[in-house]
């Protein structure tokens, strides 16, 4: 948990004053958060607390009286019904009459001779698997808050750009295939720039080890995946498939660098 | 009940499961992938960003621009009255705003003084973002009544 | 799907509910008398108006009296009650130019009188109110609905007209905004600052 998350947290609570346990061990052990919270229940208590002016012109007072004495003058109500509420529930003759009513339409149906055009109802329409992909990529990059979150979920949308283009091999012109190695490229860049550009501070030497070996391997992994893809593809595929390989391999190669660099 | 419409619902719900069962077809697939290659060249491209964007207000800047690119194309879609682009389109839109870019912008809130440079900058970003939402969201057809409520509700979180 | 539960229904308001329907006049008194003082503070903060809030209080409880028949038994009256002076102040809203007034001089705490306040509570409480009242209408109402109110957020998403997930993100951002104005307002009596 970390500090900025914690303190949204408590202020999303429906009392803040009442810390939940989740929190309770990283507040007790934050000065920063510790603080925060204090402040949050301390506006809490002073919000319950308003000052409110008094009623200027004793209106509760007449109103009582007015309705004791059944004086007062009611607006008409029209009713409209609200979402959740005053809806009118069926009676149980009502629901025995549509019971009914069904019968003796489906009677009607199986007696009929008439052949009548049958309506066409249109399937549901096939969605691109990728965009989603790619669109869920892109929100848990905006909710990354860790170098580490965001070098993992990156190699993921290579990952998945690396297996698209196995699965458009078939099927796809060269074209096509080409924009997916380029999608790809622009990726597995991205990490490998990205791993440059972790501050020192931000890891331990073993995680920063731990980082680099995964991105590593997931690379080569997907280098590997393609290089095997090319072989089994067209001809028209392949150009593409192998330039997914040759990214794949210089991301490698590139990341192992800055391990032995960082001595990680 | 007409013996048409009974048929009706009995196709629909062999059409739903039907759909829920198998997989898009080849010729879907590339046709789809042909359908959205600019629309992926920018989110790939906006994932990078977003992977790069270690502040927060860098942080909201980058979902705002990747959420515009998906509004606009839904804007296309809604002018060549493609229905199901809309609606395939439109709810990675709403995705994309709710729980990439509103957050983003309330974590910018949070630690952003409003009158510093990077105020300055929220500011147009939330701005942006609601004449996109705005935009998007007059495209819609009428039909897209459940769409165009989800995008009001998160306009209003964006004031 | 809600987070929380809505809350047991209250056995004597369903009596009391049920006689009023009947026409049982002391049954509509008992439901005015527990709802006419808190809901006249809730329209009090939202229209910084305490004539406007004691006008609006009356009509409100006319049209609930009135609209009676199509409240569903079981249900939840107070959101209920609230829906309507909440929808009476958004009408007012439309129609009229509003005029903010400054909180007069002759505040009294809810519950306790200023004067037993510490120096430092009366001045934060000052304070806060200024600054709630500087919220946006919608953050203001859902906060309050929350934290004087006790609403759930479920509840006060009824009394608003819009969904708890928006209901609990309105109470978040209009403390996150209080948070930022106020920090130095709030740190407890006798700490110094930066401690």
């Amino acid at each position: 948990m970390t500090c900025q998350s914690v303190q949204a947290r408590i202020l999303a609570l429906p009392d803040p004053r009442q810390l939940p346990d989740a929190f309770r061990a990283h507040v007790a052990a934050c000065p920063d958060c510790t603080a925060y919270w204090k402040q949050a229940a301390r506006l809490e208590a002073l919000v319950a607390a308003l000052p409110v002016p008094p009623a200027p012109a004793g209106k509760k007072t007449t109103f009582l009286e007015d309705l004791a004495a059944e004086a007062l003058v009611f607006p008409k109500v029209t009713t409209t019904p609200s979402r959740g509420w005053n809806l009118p529930r069926p009676s149980v003759k009502a629901l025995a009459g549509l019971a009914a009513a069904l019968l003796v339409g489906v009677g009607v149906w199986s007696a009929t001779k008439t052949v009548k055009p049958v309506a066409v109802v249109k399937p549901p329409a096939p969605r691109d698997a990728l965009l989603e992909k790619v669109v869920q990529r892109n929100v848990a990059l905006a909710k990354a808050r860790t170098p580490n979150d965001r070098l993992d979920v990156l190699a993921g949308l290579a990952e998945e750009l690396a297996s698209e283009s196995r699965g458009l091999a078939l099927v796809a012109g060269a074209d096509d295939m080409r924009l997916v190695a380029e999608w790809f490229r622009t990726a597995s860049d991205g990490v490998v720039e990205q791993a440059g550009r972790v501050p020192p501070n931000a890891l331990t030497p073993d995680q920063r080890r731990a980082l680099l070996a995964r991105l590593t391997d997931r690379l080569a992994e997907a280098g590997r995946a393609a290089e095997q893809a090319a072989t089994d593809s067209p001809p028209h595929a392949q150009p593409a498939l192998r330039s997914i390989a040759d990214t794949a391999r210089d991301g490698q190669t590139k990341l192992r660098a800055l391990a032995a660099q960082q001595g990680a | 009940m007409t013996r048409t419409a009974l048929t009706a619902v009995v196709l629909a719900s062999l059409a739903a499961w039907a759909g829920a069962q198998g997989s898009t077809s080849a010729a879907d697939k590339l046709r789809l992938h042909r359908a959205n290659r600019a629309l992926l060249t920018d989110l790939v491209g906006s994932g990078v960003r977003l992977a790069a964007a270690d502040q927060p207000v860098t942080r909201a800047e980058a979902c705002q621009q990747t959420a515009r690119a998906v509004g606009l194309e839904v804007r296309r879609a809604a002018e060549a009255n493609d229905e199901d682009r809309v609606a395939e389109l439109g709810g990675h839109f709403e995705v994309l705003v709710r729980d990439g870019l509103v957050p983003a912008l309330t974590d910018a809130d949070g630690v952003v003084p409003a009158d510093s440079p990077e105020g300055v900058r929220l500011r147009a970003v939330r701005a942006g973002a609601a004449a996109d939402l705005d935009a998007t969201a007059a495209a819609l057809p009428a039909a897209d009544a459940a769409l165009r409520a989800k995008l009001a509700e998160l306009r209003e979180r964006l004031k | 799907m809600s987070l929380e539960p809505d809350p047991p229904a209250d056995a004597e308001e369903e009596y009391w509910l049920r006689d009023a329907l009947a026409g049982d006049r002391t049954a509509s008194a008992r439901l005015v008398e527990r709802y006419w003082d808190r809901l006249y503070r809730w329209l009090c903060h939202l229209t910084r108006d305490r004539h406007a809030a004691e006008d609006l209080t009356q009509e409100t409880f006319l049209k609930a009296l009135a609209a009676l028949p199509t409240f569903r038994p079981g249900s939840n009256f107070r959101a209920w009650l609230f829906r309507i002076g909440h929808n009476n102040f958004v009408n007012l809203k439309r129609a009229t130019r509003r005029t903010r007034h400054p909180l007069p001089d002759d505040l009294t705490a809810a519950g306790t009188g200023l004067a037993e306040l510490a120096v430092e509570d009366r001045e934060a409480l000052a304070v806060v109110a200024e600054a709630v009242a500087e919220l946006p209408p919608d953050f203001r109402s859902a906060l309050l609905l929350r934290v004087e109110e006790g609403l759930s957020f479920r509840e006060v998403a009824k009394v608003l007209g819009t969904t708890e997930e928006t209901a609990r993100w309105r109470v978040f951002k209009a403390r996150q905004k209080l948070m930022k104005v106020l920090a130095p307002e709030l740190l407890p009596p006798g700490a110094a600052a930066g401690e």
